[in-house]
């Protein structure tokens, strides 16, 4: 009996230390990136300096690094942009269903909205390239923003669905129970209690469309030669560029990306822990 | 609930009217996207038919009659990269689970759940990089290398590895960019299992590792449903896999060989598919294929996970 107990407990650490090794492995690649990316895109920016931030990218021959500028430029603006368009449209669809689950109509919109993240973002990049590119005649940074408005339309949902739901039951019913309509609800009650958790949602649906690069491969263009060209002419964006140089066998241009990947991390890591901050605030 | 319950007030009726017409918006573009992708590929589907899904060949043609496409090739990369990238990912997040959920103090296991967060927000176009530029040639020197050496008879282990950009490659790369996102659903669904049944195995004398092995029991659909999830993301996943797969026209019948997916089959011939009559068609055929059983996938999968997520409650 004793000694049946002991083999299990002894089976018990066996598979615990093979999970764990299991999900060292499974983590190992985040400290193998970050590790690169520092050592690289370190080496890329100390050369570089500030110019990396105000200068026009290299020419594959040259043997100056340049800069990222127009990238940069792209992506806040495109990212931006699609912000404020998806957020509005995401939150008040995410208000609807959450203040009128028995509808049909927040039914069809909860699978409506979710249906879009199963949307692969190469398959919006072509829908906005044939709908939107083709009919300009030429690749924008203004088809670029629409491409990343419909990526971000289910993450700002998923977002401010959340954000909403986080809001007590009790706060509700006290407030519609003053006689408060749910439009009043909404300005007095959800966007006091909710506020953090709202401006999370924009801040997460930012960093996920700064980073995407896939909806952008037929719409942003790739502009190397200007800061900024106008919305309506072709525009450059940070992972843009970094999957364009990766693919390109020129040196000088995977030293670039690598640069440029720094920057992204970095960006990535601040909004990231700004977003968390402002949850931890939170108390109910 | 009656129909009459739904609007307290007259004003909340208008709240909930002139939200109506962004749902019809929404619903348009939906359709709309269906539908320019499917009208953009009818040409080729028309001219290749089912030989767009048999044959493997991608020759375009100044004489649009000599024009040849044929995606089987893509077509089965993209499966096989996806499954792999799910076969490696899922084991991996089951094993994260069991440390966060019942190994690891809280303490500790919050800042494992924060690093998997960090890691799944990480944009996909940094894991492409690293892949094609560490990953690929470290794989390359001391994993495909030494197997294709001593166990070079088995088929998979067959053919010599030349760059290091392959099926494996890109299946790694997928499955470490998918490991978060499978593993925040199952922490999430692990969490949800009432305490009950923890306790009951527990008091029973069960074992930590026990312990797990009921719960997981439990959740077993749930991981079904998480794995259809990561599966449909890996499908439709361009930007790694276009950076680590080599793109290469041939089926991939050993891990260590170049193939190509229908994304990065559309990635790297966009730009040239425009002077052709039928490549770009073919390229929205391709699309249109991919956003169907991603669409269907991801489906089964969200469906699967709300029904498991009623029942435990329950």
């Amino acid at each position: 009996m004793l000694s049946g107990y002991r083999a299990r407990k002894l089976k018990s650490y066996f598979m615990t230390s093979l999970m764990a090794l299991t999900s060292l492995l499974g983590v190992l690649p985040l400290f193998s990136v970050f590790y690169t990316a520092l050592l690289e895109g370190g080496k890329t920016l100390v050369e570089a300096g500030l110019n990396f931030f105000t200068d026009l990218p290299p020419t594959p021959l040259s043997t100056k690094l340049g800069g990222i500028v127009p990238a940069l430029v792209g992506s806040v603006v495109s990212s931006s942009f699609a912000v404020v368009v998806a957020g509005p449209i995401a939150f008040f669809i995410a208000f609807l269903v959450t203040e009128f689950p028995n509808s049909l109509l927040s039914k069809v919109s909860e699978v409506l909205v979710r249906s879009f993240s199963g949307i692969p973002s190469i398959i919006i990049s072509m829908f906005v390239y044939s709908v939107v590119v083709m009919s300009m005649g030429t690749q924008s940074l203004l088809a670029g923003s629409l491409s990343l408005s419909i990526v971000a339309l289910p993450y700002a949902y998923v977002y401010f669905a959340s954000a909403l739901r986080s809001v007590p039951e009790s706060l509700r019913e006290a407030a519609l129970s003053l006689g408060m309509s749910k439009f009043r609800v909404l300005r007095h009650v959800y966007m006091g209690v909710s506020r953090r958790y709202l401006v999370t949602g924009v801040l997460m649906s930012y960093i996920r469309v700064f980073g995407d690069t896939a909806p952008l491969l037929f719409t942003m263009g790739f502009l190397m030669n200007s800061v900024f060209a106008g919305i309506l002419r072709p525009s450059n964006a940070l992972p843009l560029l970094i999957f364009v140089y990766a693919l390109s066998p020129y040196e000088v241009f995977h030293r670039v990306a690598w640069g440029a990947v720094l920057v992204l991390i970095i960006f990535y890591l601040i909004l990231f822990t700004l977003a968390r901050g402002l949850l931890r605030g939170v108390r109910l | 609930m009656n129909r009459k319950k739904l609007f307290a007030s007259s004003s909340d009726k208008i709240v909930f009217y002139s939200i109506l017409p962004l749902v019809v918006g929404v619903l348009s573009l939906f359709i709309l996207i269906g539908f320019s992708i499917f009208s953009q590929a009818w040409v080729s589907f028309e001219r290749f038919g089912t030989n767009l899904l048999v044959l493997s060949v991608w020759k375009p043609s100044e004489d649009p009659e000599a024009e040849l496409y044929g995606l089987a090739t893509p077509l089965i990369g993209s499966l096989y990269s996806s499954l792999l990238a799910i076969a490696v990912a899922v084991p991996v997040s089951i094993s994260l689970t069991y440390l966060v959920g019942e190994v690891l103090p809280s303490s500790i296991g919050d800042l494992l759940r924060v690093l998997i967060e960090i890691m799944g927000g990480l944009p996909t176009v940094v894991y492409g990089l690293w892949g094609s530029l560490v990953l690929a040639p470290f794989l390359r020197d001391s994993v495909m290398t030494p197997l294709h050496r001593y166990l070079g008879f088995i088929q998979i282990f067959s053919c010599y590895p030349l760059t290091g950009y392959s099926v494996l490659t890109a299946g790694v790369v997928l499955a470490t960019a998918s490991t978060p996102y499978v593993t925040s659903l199952l922490i999430e669904g692990y969490q949800m299992i009432p305490a009950k049944y923890r306790e009951g195995a527990y008091s029973l004398g069960a074992t930590k590792y026990e312990v797990f092995k009921v719960l997981l029991g439990l959740l077993k659909p749930y991981v079904v449903a998480a794995s259809l999830l990561g599966f449909s993301r890996a499908l439709g996943e361009t930007t790694i896999v276009t950076l680590t797969i080599g793109n290469s026209m041939r089926l991939p019948l050993c891990l260590f060989e170049p193939t190509m997916t229908i994304p990065s089959l559309i990635a790297s011939q966009f730009e040239s598919a425009r002077l052709y009559t039928y490549a770009m068609p073919t390229l929205f055929a391709g699309g249109f294929l991919i956003l169907l059983v991603s669409l269907g996938v991801s489906y089964l999968g969200i469906k699967k996970l709300y029904k498991w997520r009623e029942e435990i409650r329950a």
